[in-house]
Order: structure tokens, then C-alpha cells, then sequence
């Protein structure tokens, strides 16, 4: 088994079965592969084509790699009723988070305006020419739904059994199964149930970790783009597993912002996924075909 | 000078300044049957990662493997 460091997060890789050269060697590839595309599509890096197309005053043509990212994320605007929404970049700005996160490197003393809520519909796309022009305000941030795309994209370079896993978003392939411990949001060091998955993807989302102090005020990462703000729902997590990890970190996303009762009702509507929802009064509810090994 | 050599140097002034007035228009106006085109800038090639191994590090590893999620 073997780790590195990406996008902010500890990467692990493991083939159990490969010699251990060759476990190295493909562990290499998908860390070249996780700092391509971080370099490519980070918003928190000058250099990259996603701060230039932020920057962007008039049209611009984008790679092939950019364009279809911007197709795909187009489709889960649709398929989550705009829940899902890439373009609150300027949103996580103004909430503090304009750097990478480190805990405590965001806090400061006075907020900022809110801006305009944005939406990726505002974003013009001629696929032809792969021609983009941004709309005013938007400022497009792919997030966690780049990390799951990612892990899903280094475990298809994989042979089954592997596992792919950064920092929660993982893709968890053949064998036997894998067990996932689903943490404790309030108690870190705590598992709170733990679960056989295999061929399936994971992760959690949750306002636990990227906090951090506007004055008097505790701000988190997860924008409902429905107000533009930090959003206030009543589930402290959700852990979704899914066909992969992009679509397990899109929905646990929605689903912490429709809350408990909503997401719930959302999750009963599409039966291939399973859910591990903790309310911030730690009620925990499984939701889905789930294997619990350990509760 | 006679005045027949005198009318075809008029008439290479008037072609001349003619010409010069074409080209001069061609150059800051298209013409007007034609749609204008607006050349899109190409977003700078991303710099990608340099092409040297990444650094990684072996870990010990779980019989099962058990992975932790959480948000991240």
C-alpha cells in the first residue's frame, strides 16, 4: 500500500496481489495523475487553465480536458436540480476560503460582501470549438466532485483488487469487499459504523473539518448555491456510496444540503444508492442496500 | 509633355489613389456582406506537472484493507 500527498488531501493506493514493484510503479502513475490534474483545474493556483478561464474578461478556448469537465458538471447540475453547483467559487471567496485550507489560515476579523449568487448555466460553451465564456460573477471551483472524478479516473488505471482512496473519496474494486469506517463527526477519533463495499464508490461530506472564524462567526466550505452562503442544514454528515466515487461525492454534497428529511426522500428516489445520514442532534440513519459489519 | 501622356498620368494618380484607398479600408473594415469574426483568445497551455516520478511512500497495510471516509 502506497501514499502521497494531492490536492490537499493524503492520497492511498494499494493492489493487494501485484508484486510490490509493480504496485509502486502503478502507484507512481496515479500520482502523476493526481498532480496533472491539480495543476490543470485547482482554483487556488495561478498557473492553471481554471484560474484562467476565471480571469477570463472575454471568450476563451479551453483544453479538451476542461471542456468535458465543464460537460459532466453541466450534467449534474441538471440531474440534481442545480444543488449541485460549480460556479460558487466567488461565494467560497467571500466566506474566507480563497487559499488552500489549513486549519486556522482562513480566520479573520470582518467578513466580506456575499456576492451574486452564480450558476454554471452562465458559463457559454460552444462544443464545437470548445469557445467558453464566463458570465459576470462566476467563478467556477470543482471541489470535491474533481477529487472523486480523479480517484475514479486512477482506479480505472488499476487491476482489480484496488483501492484508490483520498482523504474519504475513494473507489474501492474487486476482492472480497473492503471495509470503510465511517468516522465520527464528532469525535474524529471514533468510528461510527463500519461497512463491506465492493466495486463501489465512497464519500462523506460534512462541515466538521474546513472551518474556520469570520469575526464572531464559525464559516464552513459547503455553499448551498440556493442562498450563495455557508449552508445551515440539520445533518452534521452524510456518507453516500455510489456507483463512483464522482457520484458519491456529488450526491453527499446535495444531500447535506437538502438535510435530513429532504435528503432522505431524495436517496428513497434513486435506489443504486446507499447513505450513512448523522443529524447534528447525532441521530444516525441508514438509507440503502448497505452491509454493516460493525456498528 | 503631350496631353495624351498628360491624361494617362492622371489616370495613373487617380488609379493609384484608388488603390491605396482599397487597401487602406481592407485593412479596418471587412466587408459589409461578410459577418464580422471575433477571434476567442486560447486560455495559456497549462503548465502540467513535470514529468519526474512523484514522491511516494509505502505504508503498512491492513488484512482486511480497511479504508476511513470522512470529509476532506
Amino acid at each position: 500500500m502506497w501514499t502521497f500527498r494531492a490536492m490537499n488531501t493524503e492520497v492511498v493506493v494499494a493492489t493487494p496481489g501485484l508484486p510490490d514493484a509493480d504496485e509502486r510503479d502503478l502507484a507512481v502513475q496515479v500520482a502523476r495523475r493526481f498532480a496533472e490534474t491539480e495543476q490543470r483545474f485547482s482554483r487556488f493556483r495561478a498557473d492553471s487553465e481554471l484560474s484562467a478561464l476565471n480571469r477570463a474578461e472575454a471568450p476563451i478556448v479551453v483544453s479538451p480536458e476542461l471542456a468535458e469537465l465543464l460537460r459532466v458538471a453541466r450534467g449534474h447540475v441538471a440531474d440534481t436540480g442545480g444543488l449541485f453547483e460549480p460556479a460558487i467559487g466567488a461565494a467560497l471567496s467571500a466566506a474566507g476560503y480563497d487559499r488552500s485550507f489549513a486549519p486556522g489560515a482562513l480566520d479573520r476579523a470582518t467578513p466580506r460582501a456575499w456576492p451574486r449568487p452564480a450558476r454554471l448555466a452562465d458559463v457559454a460553451i460552444d462544443e464545437p470549438t470548445r469557445r467558453v465564456t464566463r458570465g459576470a460573477g462566476v467563478q467556477l471551483d470543482f471541489g470535491g466532485f474533481l477529487k472523486g472524478r480523479t480517484v475514479d479516473q486512477a482506479s480505472a488505471m488499476l487491476p482489480a483488487p484496488s483501492v484508490v482512496d483520498a482523504g474519504g473519496d475513494a473507489m474501492l474494486r474487486g476482492g472480497e469487499g473492503w471495509i470503510v469506517d465511517v468516522e465520527d463527526p464528532f469525535d474524529p477519533a471514533a468510528t461510527l459504523v463500519s461497512l463491506r463495499v465492493r466495486d463501489r464508490g465512497v464519500a462523506t461530506s460534512a462541515a466538521n473539518r474546513r472551518r474556520w472564524r469570520v469575526g464572531d462567526e464559525d464559516v464552513h466550505h459547503l455553499i448551498d448555491p440556493r442562498t450563495g452562503a455557508a449552508s445551515r442544514s440539520d445533518l452534521a454528515q452524510v456518507t453516500v456510496i455510489a456507483e463512483s466515487a464522482e457520484r458519491a461525492d456529488v450526491t453527499a454534497k446535495v444531500v447535506f444540503l437538502l438535510g435530513a428529511a429532504d435528503g432522505a426522500r431524495y436517496l428513497e428516489q434513486h435506489r443504486e444508492l446507499a447513505a450513512v445520514l448523522v443529524t447534528r442532534e447525532r441521530r444516525v440513519q441508514l438509507i440503502g442496500n448497505l452491509e454493516v459489519i460493525d456498528a | 509633355m503631350t496631353m495624351t501622356s498628360a491624361r494617362e498620368w492622371r489616370l495613373w494618380i487617380v488609379a493609384a489613389i484608388a488603390g491605396a484607398y482599397t487597401l487602406a479600408w481592407s485593412q479596418i473594415a471587412p466587408p459589409s456582406a461578410a459577418p464580422r469574426r471575433v477571434t476567442a483568445a486560447v486560455a495559456p497551455a497549462p503548465r502540467v506537472a513535470p514529468r519526474v516520478a512523484p514522491t511516494v511512500r509505502r505504508v503498512p497495510a491492513s488484512h482486511p484493507i480497511r479504508i476511513r471516509t470522512r470529509s476532506s
